[in-house]
């Protein structure tokens, strides 16, 4: 069962406000949510190995080579708020 | 004779025979595109000037009998959530409404290297997540076979733009059905090939192990030479494939006979289900009648685990949304909140405004899935039952060249319609996500309209096997034509 306190935990964590209208559908969906998981809980995968991709020759580490990176410019041009050419976020700590 | 009607190949032969010039060809579909926008809908922002320019640059090659590329001056649409420097790239999404990117994706170094010019960005569901292109921020795109009708999604721009003669070809993306459905929906083309075929670097991630980049033509031919324009191993996605390097050589010589002796399954869970609509199984009964006649040896096959697909799909692609979405902070791009007076109320009011209902749906979900206490017996048991799914496929494909289903069991509908109806929906997805669970490569083929509605064949081919599934669409396409 779905509470309340579990969904406002879970938007918080997710970072995003929930508006109490909000709450019954989000209720709703992760009801569905542990719907499916119990689907999926019928099928046997003992010694079965999860796939995490689906093809054997990716993910294999290349040697380090320096290679034409973005300028500082660019990495800031999207900011709302710079200075000293890094991003300007609020004190986080006292 | 209205050139923005022909094929891309055809258009190209007239640019290289020194028919008509690039910025011929592209003022056309400016002209075009002026004409039904205000009524399609299919782009977010249009990228005229410097398509002009592009045009120039090409003509100028071709004056100078310099070789062109294979895209040869043709104009091409590109999903928006493909990124495009100093082209704003959107997501259909408030959150990214002014994001310049400061770079290309490798898929549109590729488009401009082989001389293909990018006319603008296409609309799109917010983030690519949905199935009918109406949760864009920038408004919903039309179906050009009826304008009453959803184009599909989340790729319907892309799809809307070729079928309205926007755009001869145009790139979209792929997660669970985000190419194939449109195609369907819109009459058109849409090849979504196997994981690993073209790099997803600069392309905005929904969930990257499922998400590949797909291509819209007006047929197939169209289709493979779009495909080979923006295949190959990049250095930068360490989930491109070396296997991708190749490219896709088919004889196109018109005698040549494809479906001679080709294996062909039909899951016979497909059967069981079938579309609630009989016309449409009518078509695609046709359709099996044209590979049988052609030479094709069709036989019935099980995907047992197919009746877990859409959880398994459905787990795994929340949780990658929720930890790809994190990005989205208000601090390095994107939209801000201006009220907020700590950094957590700055994130939580940026993303709260700035992503729309379904977007913040699937984080919930995903980030639910994740948490303490449930992520062992969600997402760890889903990537197990893909495994499942997986060889249930690689079983199948030991012994068959292609799988043939519907690319949709529906029909295109009305605006605000299906997406309330959650079980139609559901069962649709069933025939696009298994594909993306087991990466392999699947295209969709019009094969015909039910109510003046058209209706897609969907081609599975296995893992890198692309060339069967571009050879059965050509056959296909041979046989009907």
């Amino acid at each position: 069962m779905v509470s309340k306190e579990d969904i406002m935990y879970i938007a918080d964590i997710a970072k995003l406000n929930i508006s109490t209208d909000e709450l019954d559908s989000a209720i709703e969906k992760f009801t569905q949510l542990l719907k499916f998981v119990d689907k999926i809980k019928e099928v046997d995968t003992e010694n079965v190995e999860p796939t995490y991709q689906v093809n054997d020759d990716t993910y294999i580490l290349k040697d380090y080579e320096g290679n034409a990176t973005l300028t500082r410019e660019e990495v800031l041009q999207n900011t709302k708020e710079q200075k000293y050419g890094y991003f300007k976020i609020m004190k986080v700590v006292e | 004779m209205d050139i923005t009607s022909l094929k891309a190949w055809e258009m190209k032969e007239k640019i290289l025979n020194k028919e008509i010039s690039s910025r011929e060809l592209l003022e056309a579909h400016i002209k075009k595109i002026e004409e039904v926008e205000p009524e399609i809908n299919a782009f977010i922002t249009l990228n005229k000037e410097e398509a002009l320019k592009e045009a120039e640059r090409i003509d100028e090659k071709i004056k100078n009998n310099e070789e062109l590329g294979l895209l040869a001056g043709l104009p091409i649409g590109i999903k928006d959530n493909i990124a495009t420097k100093n082209l704003r790239t959107t997501c259909a999404s408030k959150i990214l409404e002014n994001f310049i990117p400061p770079y290309n994706a490798t898929v549109i170094e590729k488009i401009k290297a082989n001389d293909g010019i990018v006319i603008g960005k296409t609309n799109l569901d917010e983030f690519a997540m949905g199935g009918s292109t109406e949760t864009s921020y920038f408004g919903p795109t039309k179906n050009p076979i009826n304008k009453n009708m959803v184009p599909g999604g989340s790729s319907g721009g892309s799809a809307a733009a070729v079928g309205a003669n926007e755009v001869p070809l145009a790139l979209g993306t792929d997660t669970g059905g985000s190419v194939r459905q449109p195609a369907s929906f819109c009459g058109v083309v849409g090849l979504k090939p196997t994981y690993g075929m073209i790099s997803r670097y600069g392309v905005i991630p929904m969930a990257n192990t499922l998400d590949q980049v797909g291509v819209f033509g007006r047929d197939v031919k169209d289709a493979l030479l779009m495909l080979n324009a923006v295949t190959g191993y990049d250095m930068k996605d360490s989930t491109s494939s070396k296997k991708s390097d190749l490219p896709i050589s088919i004889d196109l010589n018109e005698r040549i006979n494809y479906l001679e002796g080709m294996t062909v399954a039909i899951p016979k869970e497909y059967i069981e289900l079938g579309p609630s609509n009989k016309e449409v199984q009518a078509q695609f009964d046709n359709a099996l009648k044209v590979f049988e006649n052609s030479g094709a040896k069709i036989e019935i096959v099980s995907l047992p685990h197919l009746e877990y697909a859409l959880e398994t799909y459905y787990i795994i692609m929340s949780c990658e949304v929720s930890s790809n979405m994190s990005r989205y902070d208000g601090i390095r791009f994107g939209h801000r909140a201006e009220e907020y007076n700590t950094l957590d109320e700055l994130y939580k009011n940026t993303r709260t405004e700035g992503f729309g209902e379904e977007v913040k749906r699937r984080i919930m979900v995903g980030t639910y899935a994740l948490s303490k206490g449930l992520a062992e017996e969600s997402y760890k048991k889903a990537l197990k039952v893909r495994t499942l799914i997986k060889q249930d496929f690689d079983r199948v494909f030991a012994n068959h060249d292609i799988i043939l289903s519907l690319a949709s069991p529906i029909l295109p509908y009305e605006f605000n319609s299906v997406i309330n109806d959650p079980i139609e929906m559901y069962k649709a997805d069933l025939y696009t996500v298994p594909v993306n669970l087991a990466g392999l490569c699947s295209m969709s083929v019009p094969m015909g309209t039910v109510d003046g509605l058209p209706v897609g064949l969907q081609i599975i081919g296995d893992r890198f096997k692309d060339a069967n599934v571009i050879k059965a669409g050509l056959g296909y396409e041979r046989a009907v034509l």
